[in-house]
């Protein structure tokens, strides 16, 4: 919910009320009979005050309506401060991460059997930071939660990624300005195509025949490589 | 060997934008005998050097047939791999522009 400022607009229209308000009895009062005699005599707000006639109605409404419009301007002065303080929770909110997955399949041309999602989708072996919470119930829409912080710190641009047995780590890259990212609903849907794999099938074949060479394991790779600073 | 799973992980990496993708193909095997064979269910880290430093990108699984793949990934960055504690090549590569469905090849590692 989104609450605009129209504060100020309301103050004015307590202004305007009290200065025109009392207007109209006073000019009818000038027109039913302009010689009957009223007489407004007192203090007002440090003023000292001596009308009479329609003057005096004016200014005795004017009083009357001024004295209830104060607690009017504090109420919307503490109004504003509760609806500051709401929106700056909702900014708070955590968001909700969605992917609505399209697996392909080895054709690369058309998407997997509907029943087959379920073989490579499956709630209870889902692993993520945060967890995945809700998958929907035909396996294609998973769907978790993340903190606003983690979102913030991601800058303007949000990767993820998606590991699936058969399909290997696909990376996700959305920038927060798309319309994938929903700042209203707090939403971000990730629709990924994510098509299988294919291996060298004969590779280790040409291993095993020394056609190709391989990068072995030893004392000194435990250290990742020296790189010049930039 | 592990059932088909689905893991989902976000991570707090800037990404310069929207750019060609490049998927990554490589195999981790081991000498059995003289011979070698497949490595199954082992991670596979990517390393990318960034604000001068390594660090983690992004991670696979091998399968049944030892094959890790990283998918969609954004071509120029000079990284590595992490294998069991080990980093490969001695000599940092760089993801080429390779546009799917052909890959980029990684050397064969033997743990």
């Amino acid at each position: 919910m989104e609450y605009d400022n129209l504060d100020a607009l309301y103050k004015i229209l307590c202004l305007a009320l009290i200065l025109l308000v009392p207007l109209a009895p006073a000019w009818g009062l000038y027109k039913i009979a302009p010689t009957d005699k009223f007489l407004a005599k007192g203090n007002f707000s440090g003023f000292r005050i001596n009308a009479t006639g329609s003057a005096g109605i004016y200014i005795v409404l004017f009083a009357a309506i001024y004295s209830q419009t104060k607690p009017i301007l504090a109420e919307i002065d503490t109004t504003r401060a509760l609806t500051t303080q709401i929106s700056q929770l909702q900014k708070k909110l955590p968001w909700t991460i969605k992917y609505n997955l399209k697996l392909m399949d080895t054709d690369r041309l058309h998407e997997i059997d509907q029943n087959e999602y379920a073989r490579y989708v499956q709630v209870d072996s889902i692993l993520c930071v945060p967890r995945a919470l809700n998958l929907s119930s035909d396996f294609k829409t998973v769907q978790f939660y993340m903190d606003n912080q983690n979102v913030t710190d991601m800058g303007d641009t949000l990767k993820s990624q998606v590991l699936l047995n058969g399909y290997g780590t696909t990376s996700l890259i959305i920038a927060k300005n798309s319309t994938s990212v929903d700042a209203k609903s707090r939403t971000i849907t990730f629709s990924p195509t994510i098509y299988k794999v294919t291996p060298r099938a004969s590779q280790l074949k040409e291993l095993n025949s020394h056609e190709i060479s391989v990068l072995k394991i030893n004392a000194g790779n435990t250290k990742p490589p020296v790189m010049a600073a930039q | 060997m592990k059932s088909l799973t689905i893991i989902l992980i976000i991570f707090l990496a800037m990404i310069t934008g929207k750019v060609n993708a490049t998927n990554l193909r490589g195999q981790i095997v081991r000498n059995i005998g003289g011979t070698y064979q497949p490595l199954p269910a082992t991670r596979v880290d990517l390393m990318v050097w960034s604000n001068n430093k390594w660090t983690s990108y992004s991670y696979a699984i091998t399968g049944a047939d030892g094959f890790y793949y990283f998918n969609n990934f954004p071509p120029g960055a000079t990284f590595c791999l992490l294998v069991l504690g080990h980093y490969y090549p001695p000599k940092p590569l760089q993801i080429l522009n390779i546009p799917p469905p052909q890959y980029q090849d990684l050397p064969v590692i033997s743990t």
